[in-house]
């Protein structure tokens, strides 16, 4: 099996989840402070602030930095931005595979394959259903 | 498993379902009882008769438990039924089973019981799979199946010397685990004789911290004396696990045992070892002495259980011993090791924790210029760990590395105050990661972090080498 990327649309579920989290900051700053208050502007400056980067520069890179292959050995996940991380799992180690999906993923028709090891587990995130099973099937086939 | 013959746990167990309410119940009822026999009993019955039927329950409802506790089990499996209102049944095939344990505490040996404990790599991680308090000989002849099973040929034994057990005692006891041991005997002592008790114990260390001060301030020389006691008492506790402590190896199992007022035993399948891990400190390196430790699921999960192989010997001893008992678990020469100019990466964080502490020092001391005696002894204080830590680290830069003999892998590091030589078998090996931080980018070097098989997450890191070099004799 070659290197596989994770769906096109993982990036826009990071993004809607991103939303959604940065709505508590908003929440609280709404509940907190008065709009006329300047506290008020320099925290929404700031979250906003964050929010962007992560929307615009963070996320993109890190969808960029994801990618997975299965070996004849292992199986390998490379991801990280600031810390990159190359992750080998012998499949000699896996004790089952399981397939998850949130709400969101769902919307996408994307699942997630877990590959869970003693101690341990590798996600492998973004995946077509198809695609999904088949890996998971693949890899459960291995064991 | 219908024709196998049934067991019910030791009669003891009642009292142990009993035992986090007994404590509470116990005073006042003897107490009560007490004033019955000097005339009252009518009068206390008539007062207490709620408190005594709640008393009864608690006993029916302990008594029910117990009886519901049964097993039974056969060459291949042990079954045990637990639970009288939810049932739950545990099966556990014996080829599972990493390790089975037989603990007999002081208090127990009166009542021939014992708790026996089995552990595979399945289930908590905090705690066994099942824990079960047994007749001794029923525990013994579980223990003793187990190492049948292990066809006990040409067992090959290590029975450490008392000094080696000392040693151990002496250079791994840490102030942390006697402070704990004190600080429960304290607040326990209130519970259970009231507070009176315990105020007059922390009345006393007062008194005697404010005397044997020194010319020190008494509140530091409280800090000193708490942290000594606490080493002592560790000591104790290591010392008092650690007699009479003997291994033995036979074709495909691991027999361990020890302990004075509480007697272990342990079982492990030698196939389900992890790795060994042969650990030193500063002063073991100076003294050329060496510890060995295994990980194996079951052994060394409690916080009252022995996870020593090897207490601490010399470097013939233990090279002897380590090949009889662990022959392929053979460190070898390391291939990759991290280059002189990586060498901030290893002290870094030590010399930062040595110019922070001098530092907060002078800042503390400007805020409040009165406090300057005790500043100064907990600052001095601080500085002794901190220079220990860099030590390490210095001595981590110069040993550590990675290599790979055969099927099985030599990691040499440091983690806190202790630096580790693990050999890992291959097929051992859950998780392996390379990783770079930032600043590791611009150079060819990363992290090596490997997970080995456990029930929650084990790794070690051997920090700053060559990613080429790793990526060549990993395959990846």
């Amino acid at each position: 099996m070659g290197t596989m990327k994770p769906q096109a649309q993982l990036l826009t579920i990071w993004r809607l989840t991103l939303a959604a989290a940065m709505c508590v900051p908003a929440f609280l700053n709404s509940l907190f402070l008065r709009v006329t208050n300047p506290v008020w502007l320099w925290t929404t400056l700031g979250w906003l602030a964050v929010f962007l980067i992560l929307y615009l520069v963070y996320l993109p890179l890190c969808y960029r930095a994801v990618s997975f292959s299965v070996t004849a050995d292992h199986v390998l996940l490379y991801k990280g931005v600031l810390y990159t991380r190359s992750l080998t799992v012998p499949l000699a180690g896996i004790q089952f595979v399981s397939l998850s999906s949130s709400p969101l993923e769902k919307l996408f028709g994307l699942r997630s394959v877990v590959v869970v090891v003693p101690g341990g587990r590798l996600v492998l995130p973004g995946l077509r259903t198809q695609d999904a099973e088949r890996l998971s099937a693949a890899l459960g086939d291995v064991q | 498993m219908s024709g196998e013959k049934s067991y019910h746990a030791h009669p003891l167990t009642i009292l142990a379902n009993l035992w986090r309410v007994f404590y509470l119940t116990i005073i006042p009822v003897v107490r009560g009882f007490l004033t019955a026999l000097q005339g009252g009993f009518a009068l206390w019955v008539q007062g207490a008769w709620i408190d005594i039927l709640i008393f009864l329950f608690m006993i029916a409802i302990a008594v029910l438990r117990w009886h519901a506790v049964t097993y039974t089990y056969n060459d291949r499996e042990i079954v045990l039924n637990l639970g009288w209102l939810l049932t739950r049944q545990i099966r556990v095939t014996w080829h599972n089973v990493t390790t089975v344990s037989m603990v007999e505490t002081f208090y127990l040996r009166p009542f021939r019981a014992a708790w026996l404990r089995a552990d595979t790599l399945g289930g908590s991680a905090g705690k066994p799979d099942f824990s079960i308090l047994l007749h001794r000989d029923q525990a013994r002849a579980l223990i003793g199946r187990q190492r049948d099973l292990s066809e006990q040929l040409h067992p090959r034994e290590y029975i450490p010397r008392t000094g080696s057990v000392l040693a151990l005692a002496l250079l791994t006891s840490n102030s942390l685990g006697g402070i704990l041991f004190i600080a429960t005997f304290v607040s326990q002592s209130g519970r259970l004789l009231g507070n009176e008790f315990s105020d007059l114990i922390i009345g006393t260390f007062e008194e005697v911290a404010r005397i044997l001060a020194f010319g020190i301030p008494p509140a530091a020389a409280a800090i000193a004396y708490i942290l000594l006691a606490g080493w002592f008492i560790g000591f104790l506790l290591t010392f008092v696990r650690y007699k009479n402590f003997a291994v033995s190896r036979s074709r495909s199992a691991l027999n361990i045992g020890g302990g004075i007022f509480t007697n272990r035993q342990y079982c492990i399948n030698f196939a389900d070892i992890n790795f060994i891990d042969i650990r030193q400190s500063i002063s073991t390196k100076a003294l050329k002495l060496y510890s060995l430790y295994i990980s194996a699921v079951g052994y060394g999960k409690q916080k009252d259980d022995m996870s020593c192989i090897i207490p601490t010997e010399n470097r013939r001893i233990f090279t002897l011993n380590r090949e009889r008992l662990f022959p392929s678990f053979s460190p070898s020469r390391r291939q990759v090791a991290p280059k002189p100019t990586g060498i901030m990466r290893f002290i870094g964080v030590g010399l930062a924790l040595c110019a922070a502490i001098p530092l907060a020092m002078v800042i503390l001391i400007w805020i409040f210029p009165s406090w300057q005696g005790f500043i100064l002894f907990v600052g001095l204080m601080s500085m002794v760990p901190a220079l220990f830590f860099l030590t390490v680290r210095v001595m981590d830069f110069a040993t550590c590395g990675f290599s790979k003999s055969g099927k099985y892998y030599t990691l040499r590091y440091s983690k806190g105050f202790y630096l580790h030589t693990v050999v890992i078998p291959e097929n051992k090996i859950v998780c392996i990661e390379l990783r770079q931080s930032p600043l590791q980018r611009f150079t060819p070097n990363c992290d090596l972090i490997i997970s080995t098989r456990a029930e929650t997450h084990f790794y070690h890191r051997c920090r700053n080498l060559n990613k080429a070099k790793l990526e060549q004799i990993l395959k990846m």
